[in-house]
């Protein structure tokens, strides 16, 4: 899923086309471009604020605001590990911890072969299988650190 | 617009429909406190500060924001608001480094003064500390985001009055700053245009301007004045702040005007400087490679003595710099034609400005004005950009072309033969050579009817059919082509939506007062370069350099008086007399503007020691020269392109009658 820089401008270029006119399409554009590089590249901002007319800062501002928006590359599966209240009482630090120390990745980073993106969230309300993490849209409970590997190493 | 009546703290007040509280309050004399408010920009009713009580509403309401309605009874002082704004005041100095005494806006900080005036004595709430950069990296402008309140201020004018967008948010919650296009820091930042406006509305002390800073606050100084940035043809209104016989800072007059009181770089760091160049105090007269001083009567008499000789062979001339007030271009041309009897009379940019008037002449024979305030581009759906660089031209004009483009979601077309100086908001990008100008600006007027039209100046037709008030700036390099500017302004007229005051054309002079060197020191051609000189009198304001052609007819001229009131090289070097004339801070008189509107400048400090006015100096000269300098001729500026036939009554005109 790696585009070149001028595939990233021309893809980028074919998502805005539908919004030139009227207002209200950054942030649809913003979603559709994420969905299709994986992130969103500067290269991407720069030729949304010259087709649509909106000021680079402007895009800066909306794509640093919402946490949706990512502009370093994700890996290609996203682990979420919960550390709520029910979670942490459970041992949710060691669960971090092994994912860690596993991936060689800190809190929010990714894998150097762009294959896991490691994000603590706050609370994934599946208190009752405590310690909780999710693996892009699969929820994995009742973790103990040992079983983190299996569950990771079935995801390419 | 219906009237309303409404009561604020016990005073009725008139307002109309669509008018904030704020507004009305403010018209009758209440004082409500605000922060993130500013005059011309749009309000946000963010920082809270206006909070005002309803009755029968349990809501507060925001009154910069908050439209009046028909018998609101209004309180804005009740105990509950002081208390909240004081809450409102502590939470923002807890929340950042607001600890004054450290602070270079300390006394001049809009946040301080609200503190002091509502009594806060101490905060009731945990310091946060918080540790954000403080970004030094302009050399010119600094900013401290620790004492950033975000009241968006600096957002607002970066986007609505300077359209650069430079400046916008960062992140959210406690995490938000404001930053510069994508995270950069100021000084890497490639839209900026440096003009410090941010800093001019920043209301404490994170957006500072570095040379203002060490040069004292706005309360440290011993007057201030209002007066106008002679530098380009806008005439930006200004405010120049003087501390002990300097211009420590300038700033646009009003937010609220057409130009959002902004001013551009050139305005904003040349100005301040100029109070500390080297002066020439005392006339001085050529010894060998130097010179020595020399009395006002010495110096006039040896002036008197060279000039009278020449005049007799024809070979005198007088160069006139056109940044010089009516009332300076009107002594000079009373003196050179009216006294003299000179025919060898010019201004520095005497031919641009024939070749603009030549463009211009068919139009005036007809009795409409040929151009427009620059300010109606800020009106414009649609804007033609002819060969011009507005941002060096006239920096306000690119400020009003971005706005209205970014903003006003007008289309810009550029036709240029070199660089795009819009590049990122263009609608439609022609690049033409000089020759192919004409054909393709007589195919747009013709809207495509002469036959077939290339691709790519289709899409620039189909914005100029579907506008309904275009605009066309014409850039300095197409008055080298008079019949360019007569088929500018033929388009102008096609496109049939002429503003009120003139054609729907902003031709891009290059001295600030071009219109009225018009008809007086303006001559009819160019005698530069038509052999040499015995005697050229040249008057500078020393503002801006001296062009080649102009200072390559000083080196050969055989004798050169020059007048100016800065040490301005290579200038002084040319000259065998220098005369001493006051700066434009010691000046007063008038300025055509570009805007339409003849605006005053002021005397903002006065004139020390041994220097003379130019009227007294030129008197003075006509009596060493046995003459008496007579009353002016030609009439001030206001005069020129007065309209005599209402613009919608323009006619296209053949290009054939223009040279």
């Amino acid at each position: 899923m790696a585009f070149s820089v001028e595939e990233v401008r021309e893809k980028t270029r074919e998502i805005v086309q539908p919004w030139k006119t009227g207002k209200g399409g950054l942030i649809p554009i913003l979603q559709k471009v994420q969905e299709t590089v994986g992130y969103l590249p500067e290269e991407s901002l720069v030729t949304i604020s010259r087709e649509m007319k909106i000021p680079l800062s402007e895009i800066y501002g909306v794509a640093t605001f919402y946490a949706q928006f990512h502009l370093t590359p994700r890996g290609r599966h996203i682990v979420r590990v919960c550390r709520g209240t029910a979670c942490h009482v459970r041992g949710s630090l060691k669960i971090i911890d092994s994912v860690k120390k596993m991936l060689h990745v800190e809190e929010n980073g990714t894998t150097e072969d762009l294959r896991f993106t490691l994000e603590p969230v706050a609370c994934l309300g599946a208190c009752g299988l405590a310690p909780v993490m999710m693996v892009d849209s699969q929820t994995f409970g009742r973790l103990t650190p040992d079983k983190v590997k299996g569950i990771l190493d079935t995801f390419e | 617009m219906s009237e309303i009546t409404l009561v604020i703290d016990g005073v009725e007040c008139k307002g109309s429909q669509g008018d904030t509280i704020l507004q009305v309050a403010r018209a009758n004399d209440v004082y409500i406190p605000t922060l993130c408010f500013m005059d011309g920009l749009t309000p946000i009713g963010s920082c809270r500060m206006c909070v005002v009580e309803a009755e029968g509403s349990n809501k507060l309401l925001t009154a910069c924001t908050s439209p009046v309605t028909e018998g609101m009874k209004i309180l804005t002082k009740t105990d509950r608001l002081i208390q909240y704004r004081r809450q409102i005041l502590e939470l923002l100095f807890a929340g950042r480094n607001h600890f004054c005494m450290f602070c270079s806006q300390s006394g001049d900080c809009e946040l301080q003064r609200l503190a002091i005036e509502h009594g806060m004595d101490s905060v009731r709430y945990p310091f946060l500390y918080s540790d954000f950069h403080n970004d030094a990296s302009d050399p010119n402008i600094q900013v401290d985001h620790n004492r950033c309140i975000l009241c968006l201020r600096c957002i607002r004018v970066c986007s609505e009055k300077v359209g650069a967008h430079t400046l916008d948010l960062e992140k959210r919650g406690w995490g938000t700053t404001v930053t510069a296009d994508l995270g950069q820091q100021l000084g890497k930042s490639e839209t900026c245009v440096t003009c410090g406006a941010c800093a001019q509305v920043c209301p404490t002390g994170t957006i500072t301007l570095r040379d203002f800073v060490y040069r004292g606050r706005r309360t440290d100084c011993d007057s201030q004045v209002e007066t106008l940035c002679p530098l380009c043809p806008v005439g930006c209104k200004i405010k120049a702040y003087v501390r002990t016989g300097s211009v420590v800072r300038v700033e646009g007059l009003s937010t609220a005007s057409a130009d959002g009181g902004q001013l551009c770089s050139k305005g904003r760091w040349w100005l301040p400087s100029s109070t500390e160049r080297e002066r020439l105090a005392v006339p001085m007269i050529r010894e060998g490679s130097s010179f020595r001083e020399a009395s006002w009567d010495e110096a006039l008499s040896l002036v008197a003595e060279k000039m009278t000789p020449a005049l007799e062979s024809g070979k005198a001339g007088a160069l006139i710099s056109e940044i010089s007030t009516d009332e300076e271009l009107a002594v000079m041309s009373s003196f050179f034609r009216d006294t003299m009897k000179m025919d060898k009379v010019d201004g520095f940019y005497g031919n641009q400005l024939r070749g603009f008037v030549e463009g211009f002449k068919p139009f005036a024979r007809q009795g409409v004005r040929p151009f427009t305030g620059a300010h109606h581009i800020l009106e414009s759906d649609a804007i033609l950009v002819l060969d011009a660089d507005p941002q060096e031209e006239a920096p306000v004009v690119a400020s009003y072309i971005r706005v209205s483009t970014i903003i006003g979601r007008a289309k810009l077309v550029n036709v240029s033969s070199g660089k795009n100086p819009f590049e990122g908001i263009t609608d439609a990008d022609l690049r033409v050579s000089g020759k192919e100008m004409k054909a393709l600006l007589v195919a747009l007027r013709e809207g495509g009817a002469g036959g077939a039209v290339p691709e790519n100046v289709k899409g620039a037709l189909e914005i100029l059919k579907g506008a309904k008030k275009p605009i066309v700036v014409l850039g300095s390099n197409l008055a080298k082509t008079p019949e360019l500017v007569t088929e500018a302004l033929n388009l102008a007229v096609a496109c049939g939506a002429p503003f009120d005051d003139g054609l729907a054309v902003v031709p891009m002079f290059l001295a600030s007062n071009s219109l009225g060197a018009l008809n007086t020191v303006t001559g009819g051609k160019d005698w530069l370069s038509e052999g040499d000189l015995d005697f050229l009198y040249v008057h500078s304001t020393g503002m801006v350099d001296e062009d080649t052609h102009s200072l390559n007819a000083m080196t050969r001229a055989r004798f050169v008086v020059v007048q100016t009131p800065f040490m301005v090289h290579p200038l002084v070097q040319m000259a065998d007399v220098l005369l001493p004339v006051p700066a434009w801070f010691e000046r007063s008189g008038h300025y055509c503007t570009l805007e339409g509107d003849r605006r005053k400048m002021n005397v903002v400090v006065p004139p020390q020691g041994n220097l003379k006015g130019l009227g007294v100096i030129m008197k003075e000269l006509a009596a060493k020269l046995g003459r008496t300098l007579q009353e002016a001729s030609t009439a001030p500026c206001e005069n020129v392109y007065v309209a005599k036939a209402a613009p919608d009554k323009a006619q296209i005109v053949t290009t054939k009658e223009v040279r």
